[in-house]
């Protein structure tokens, strides 16, 4: 019985030392004291949103995924950058003074970046343009860049004001998104917001549907959806597993060839580029004229 | 007129040497005791008899043909084999068990004739079994399940019969009566060769004994001879006395 | 009562069908598919197209997959536990579902899959067949096997195939979509079965249990041991192969279809022999009826489950089997019988 008790009092003080006492740049609205000088960009995000903003030289590193063309969308300034990938060890390769990450990365990678007195600071995950432009500026502020990003912004919710402008103007559009397995998105997600952006409705959250979902075939059939959106290069054929869902190719949509193709990048990014996706999916639906 | 004959049979089980030139004759109308150490081969020597084993040398004929070249059913229909170990993992009553004996006889029908019917009723009747016939046989004792098992040799109606070890298990009246059993299935044509410890209780009963030690025929003949003092002292390594007072006694139902 | 029980679970068996082309979250209801069956007498509308669509070409052929793949791993695992002589015995053992599996994340992970409906279940029985040769080819020495080498042999090789397959899925680890096929291959479902599969599940089904139905009383026998078998007229080893290959087939055939579903093997011919009996004249019917009712209650169960759940039938059943194998537990602890 007395051992019981010291086991579970041992368990309790390596416990708390485990929670470690929370560092600075844990706190809301951080900003260093200087400017960063080796910044570590360890997300496609952080990669979008500074990559051709940032000065040259005070970039130390990029994650690997930036110069994938099937994730980022700014391959082409990646340059000379060095390429990590998200462990602590790569991180910490660059000799970073900050590291920029996402929702996406592990717990444990951040412990050990900030016993090794590397700030790190992490985005949110995005439900909207809103969302977008929270991150840009938080991005800002721990980059001493809030000149140079506010004009980044600045642009995107210019753009994002003419497309919705002019989706005003829209027939009712009935969009759904579909990938291989069947998955969609719907309400609080980002393609929900590109797809309000456009002037269109999104089918899945117009049933419920929330973020993210896997779709029964049934469902698919019952909801009609008047264009299916899929990751892909725009003008491609349709893909092979279409017809392997019975019935899905005999949707009037399909028949049509009203399939609007995104590039994968361009569809699941979560910088500011995503206004671009609103404006894609605007001009390939003015381009079908009606429903 | 079937009988089953070993001829020079030598089996080799791993590295061992189980039987070297094994000659044994069971023919209709006797009841053979087969007798020897643990290990000396009689379990292996009954799998050989009924083809359930093949030897490395020597031969087993069965009615004048190769048992091999016999076809299966027909083989059982002529020669039924108790093995030492019967437990079955499910939950089969003992009359379906006893009913599995007339696989031989039946055909691709489903039907049990009245052939069949009579037959197993024999084998329980003879057994003295009806009284658990109808319940699962993993809750019989060790004894009942054992003679569910005779009593499916039995409705095979085979004219060879080989048992290996069948009085175990068994209380002295049921060993008895099995062993009664057996003589008269001898008296009424019958051949049967039985693999058994029980020297006492076959003694009396059977038409020959046969010691086997080390894998060889150590002496095949009458009881009174096959088991005299010397030949048990040298294959068993135990002094036969004569019969006292107290035991061994002569039982009898 | 035992006699009449396969006809009862046959009635269960067409409510449970009914309710399983019927009752779903979006129409076509029960009262559709009432209309539909009824229309020829003038009384009542046929559906519209769209929900003949549904009823016809969507649940109809996942209905029979479930029916048939039901029966079919009932069968192999009464027939399995017979020429094992062992009630925990399954077609998992000799690395059928294993083989399965694999094949199947194979044609998932690499593409292939895309290229047509049937690539899939075909190349899962490719693995499942390529498999169990593998395990006889081990386990066999000089044509003949016992029964603990086989079983050796589809521990070593279970492992070995499970293994590969998680090695495959990491290959697809950053195509989320890949990824998440496969698991949900691996877990077991039957949404989006097409007629194709329809076919081959039926097909597999009807074939195998015409080549193990005439061999009943032969299944009784093998559950004696070896030598008693041999008396009787049974050459115990080949009925031994030739019976796990058709259970090879049985299982092979359903799984290529409807990804690993765990437990119908094991449980439902124990559920079966409580209800009538270890007679496979009568046993092996029953089993593939409950089988079938089981299989798809459990589809039933997760088509109606709440959305986000995402259950799939290979959870099921074996969220369903494992408190029966707790209870079977509980009996043996009280020196009851297995």
């Amino acid at each position: 019985m007395l051992s019981w008790s010291w086991k579970l009092l041992a368990c309790g003080l390596i416990c708390s030392a485990g929670c470690a006492d929370r560092h600075a740049w844990q706190a809301d609205g951080w900003r260093p004291e200087g400017a960063p000088q080796r910044v570590v960009a360890g997300s496609v995000l952080a990669a979008e949103s500074l990559l051709g903003v940032i000065p040259a030289g005070r970039l130390a590193g990029a994650h690997v995924f930036a110069a994938d063309p099937d994730y980022s969308l700014v391959t082409e300034l990646v340059g000379g950058v060095s390429l990590v990938g998200a462990t602590p060890e790569q991180l910490l390769s660059v000799d970073p003074d900050l590291v920029l990450v996402d929702a996406y990365t592990r717990a444990e990678t951040l412990a050990l970046l900030g016993a090794a007195g590397v700030p790190v600071v992490r985005t949110r995950d995005p439900k909207g343009f809103k969302d977008i432009a929270a991150n840009l500026r938080m991005i800002a502020r721990v980059t001493h860049l809030e000149v140079e990003l506010e004009v980044v912004i600045d642009e995107m919710v210019q753009r994002l004001h003419e497309v919705t402008k002019r989706g005003q103007a829209f027939g009712s559009w009935r969009l759904l998104s579909l990938d291989g397995a069947l998955h969609t998105y719907g309400a609080g997600s980002l393609f929900d917001a590109v797809v309000r952006a456009s002037g269109a409705v999104n089918v899945a959250s117009e049933r419920g549907v929330g973020a993210f979902r896997k779709l029964d075939i049934e469902e698919v059939l019952a909801w009609r959806p008047d264009v299916i959106v899929l990751s892909g290069q725009p003008g491609q054929a349709a893909p092979n597993w279409i017809h392997q869902f019975p019935g899905l190719g005999l949707l009037p949509c399909v028949q049509q060839q009203r399939l609007l193709f995104v590039p994968g990048p361009l569809l699941s990014t979560t910088s500011h580029h995503l206004v671009a996706a609103a404006a894609l999916v605007q001009r390939q639906l003015q381009g079908w004229k009606a429903p | 007129m079937t009988a089953v004959i070993a001829n020079m049979l030598s089996v080799q089980l791993g590295n061992a040497a189980v039987l070297h030139g094994v000659s044994l004759e069971v023919g209709p109308g006797e009841l053979v005791l087969l007798a020897g150490r643990n290990g000396a081969g009689k379990s292996t020597f009954l799998r050989c008899l009924v083809g359930a084993l093949r030897p490395d040398a020597g031969s087993v004929q069965l009615g004048g043909e190769p048992t091999a070249s016999w076809r299966p059913r027909a083989r059982a229909r002529e020669l039924a084999f108790v093995p030492q170990e019967t437990d079955v993992p499910f939950d089969f009553t003992g009359r379906e068990l006893v009913t599995m004996g007339r696989h031989p006889h039946r055909g691709r029908s489903e039907g049990l004739s009245s052939d069949d019917h009579a037959a197993i009723d024999r084998a329980l009747t003879l057994l003295d079994a009806h009284a658990f016939a109808d319940r699962a046989v993993t809750t019989l004792s060790g004894g009942e399940q054992r003679r569910i098992a005779v009593a499916r040799a039995i409705a095979t109606e085979a004219k060879l019969l080989l048992l290996d070890e069948p009085t175990n298990h068994l209380d002295l009246e049921h060993a008895l009566q099995l062993v009664q059993l057996l003589r008269d299935l001898a008296d009424q044509g019958h051949g049967v060769l039985v693999a058994s410890h029980d020297l006492n209780l076959f003694a009396p009963r059977c038409d020959r004994a046969v010691l086997l030690h080390d894998g060889r025929v150590y002496v095949d003949d009458a009881p009174e001879h096959a088991l005299c003092s010397e030949n048990v002292e040298h294959v068993f390594g135990v002094k036969a006395a004569a019969p006292t007072e107290f035991f061994p006694r002569d039982f009898t139902l | 009562m035992t006699r009449r029980l396969p006809l009862l679970l046959l009635f269960a068996l067409i409510v449970a069908a009914s309710l399983h082309l019927g009752f779903a979250r979006e129409r076509p209801g029960v009262g559709a598919l009432l209309a539909w069956m009824f229309s020829w007498t003038g009384a009542f509308d046929a559906p519209d197209d769209a929900d003949r669509f549904v009823l016809g070409m969507i649940r109809a052929p996942r209905l029979l997959v479930a029916v048939f793949g039901g029966g079919a791993l009932a069968l192999a695992g009464t027939v399995m536990q017979a020429t094992f002589r062992n009630p925990l015995a399954s077609p998992d053992i000799i690395g059928t579902a294993a083989g399965a599996a694999f094949g199947g994340a194979l044609a998932i992970v690499f593409g292939w899959a895309d290229l047509g409906v049937v690539v899939t279940p075909l190349m899962a029985l490719a693995g499942a067949v390529g498999v169990t040769s593998l395990v006889f080819a081990l386990a066999g020495a000089h044509g003949r096997f016992t029964v603990a080498n086989l079983l050796l042999a589809g521990v070593a090789l279970n492992t070995l195939f499970g293994a590969l397959t998680s090695f495959v899925v990491t290959f697809a680890f950053d195509n989320y979509t890949a990824s998440s096929r496969v698991l949900f291959w691996l877990m077991g479902g039957l949404d989006a079965r097409t007629w194709q599969h329809a076919w081959i599940t039926a097909g597999g089904f009807l074939l195998f249990s015409m080549l193990v139905w005439p061999r009943a009383r032969e299944l009784d026998l093998l559950t004696l041991r070896d030598d008693s078998a041999h008396s009787l007229g049974v050459d115990a080893q080949r009925a031994r192969r030739t019976l796990v290959w058709w259970a090879c087939g049985l299982t092979a055939t359903t799984v290529a279809n409807s990804g690993g579903i765990a437990f119908v093997g094991l449980v439902v011919p124990h559920l079966a022999r409580l209800m009538v009996g270890p007679a496979h004249r009568v046993l092996l019917p029953t089993a593939a009826l409950l089988g079938a009712v089981l299989m798809v209650a459990s589809d039933l169960g997760c088509r109606v489950a709440p959305v986000g759940w995402n259950l799939r039938l290979g959870v099921v059943t074996a969220v369903a089997g494992a408190p029966y194998f707790l209870f079977l537990l509980a009996r043996q602890r009280r020196g009851l019988a297995l």
